[in-house]
């Protein structure tokens, strides 16, 4: 059965007890599930706007829910405007950084591209299948294509250009250094010489969060990828990115 | 499988060669796609290490051998490196990424000034 007609009357009563209810407390997730569900017709209608651009439409409307929960989060009925209103640009605004992210460095032939975004989603399959990065060969199989095939995308992974990463981001949006609060003392209690330090707390909060859970923290990049709710390659990129201006910078 | 040595100049441009071979090599072991991934940047860091001082003239040597299902890769720089330059903020955040991404890391500095860095995967049972 489709979901009901959203109606403002609903929204009101489902945020009033969103807010009311402790964090803690199992009925709010209920309840953010609901407000999640109901408005993901909003999600879906931007995405659309942003396909055939060369991403898939589903990796859009994923992207896009995670500015929805964002959304969700911090809205404050009080003030009186429309969730959608409010909503809006927050899911615009993760679109977006996604293609930012994703945008190709160097002129990368669309077969390779395809290719690329094939493995990207048979990594994230796999992975959930087995509960464990899979192996080329794995994906090559999965896939039914040349082993060498796998590594081709692979290499053209890099070819990703990450040079916007560090720009644009909404400045309100809540960041996984906001969530888990302890980035910037993880990096702190760093025994680094004086010039890395403030290097790598300057670094945008999304790659200074990546780079924390994997050299830190010490998670997987799929561990990391699962966290942020977007695919190993795309982790992947940014580290190498991350990296590579780190090294430039201390070579300077 | 037979090792497999990879020789390149001593210069910036070719750590795309060694990282594209090595995401071959790795592709033919039984590491994961997150493993291989932490090797591409274990090697970007491990090349720039050994070709660190300037200016770096010569080869780098690559040797790749394969255990258990995993990897041992040995990089070999030129003549001409120093304790000095092992302990530049780059050569150290270089080393801390290398130790980061890869199970077992070791660096041997020779009295000609050539740097050899071993580097270790987990060791896989093979099926």
């Amino acid at each position: 059965m489709p979901n009901p007609t959203n109606t403002r009357e609903q929204d009101h009563v489902l945020f009033a007890e969103f807010a009311a209810l402790a964090d803690g407390d199992p009925r709010k997730s209920v309840v953010r599930d609901e407000l999640i569900s109901s408005h993901l017709g909003l999600v879906t209608h931007i995405a659309r706007k942003y396909a055939n651009r060369g991403e898939p439409l589903d990796d859009l409307i994923q992207v896009g829910t995670i500015g929805l929960i964002k959304a969700i989060d911090r809205f404050a009925p009080e003030k009186g405007f429309e969730f959608s209103t409010f909503a809006m640009p927050t899911i615009v605004g993760e679109i977006k950084r996604y293609f930012r992210d994703k945008t190709w460095a160097v002129r990368v032939p669309r077969r390779l591209q395809e290719l690329g975004a094939s493995v990207s989603k048979a990594v994230t399959q796999l992975s959930q299948q087995l509960d464990r990065a899979p192996t080329v060969q794995e994906i090559a199989d999965y896939l039914k294509i040349e082993l060498d095939d796998v590594v081709e995308a692979l290499n053209a992974n890099s070819a990703y250009s990450t040079v916007s990463l560090d720009t644009a981001f909404d400045p309100d949006a809540p960041t996984l250094g906001d969530r888990f609060g302890s980035i910037d003392e993880a990096l702190e209690g760093v025994e680094y010489r004086e010039s890395l330090k403030p290097l790598l707390l300057a670094l945008p909060e999304r790659e200074k969060d990546i780079l924390v859970m994997r050299f830190f923290e010490n998670k997987s990049q799929t561990e990391i990828a699962r966290t942020l709710g977007i695919s190993q390659m795309h982790v992947s990129r940014i580290l190498a990115h991350t990296l590579t201006n780190l090294r430039a910078s201390l070579q300077d | 499988m037979s090792n497999i040595h990879l020789r390149v100049p001593a210069q910036a441009e070719f750590v795309g060669l060694v990282r594209s071979t090595t995401n071959s090599v790795i592709a033919r072991t039984e590491l994961g796609v997150d493993e291989l991934a932490d090797w591409s940047l274990a090697m970007d860091e491990a090349f720039a290490i050994v070709i660190n001082h300037k200016p770096a003239s010569g080869d780098v040597l690559v040797d790749y051998s394969f255990a258990g299902g995993g990897i041992e890769i040995k990089v070999v720089g030129p003549v001409g490196s120093s304790q000095s330059v092992l302990q530049s903020d780059a050569c150290q955040w270089a080393w801390a990424v290398v130790t980061g991404s890869v199970s077992e890391a070791k660096c041997d500095l020779a009295s000609d000034g050539a740097i050899t860095l071993t580097l270790k995967s987990r060791v896989v049972a093979s099926a």
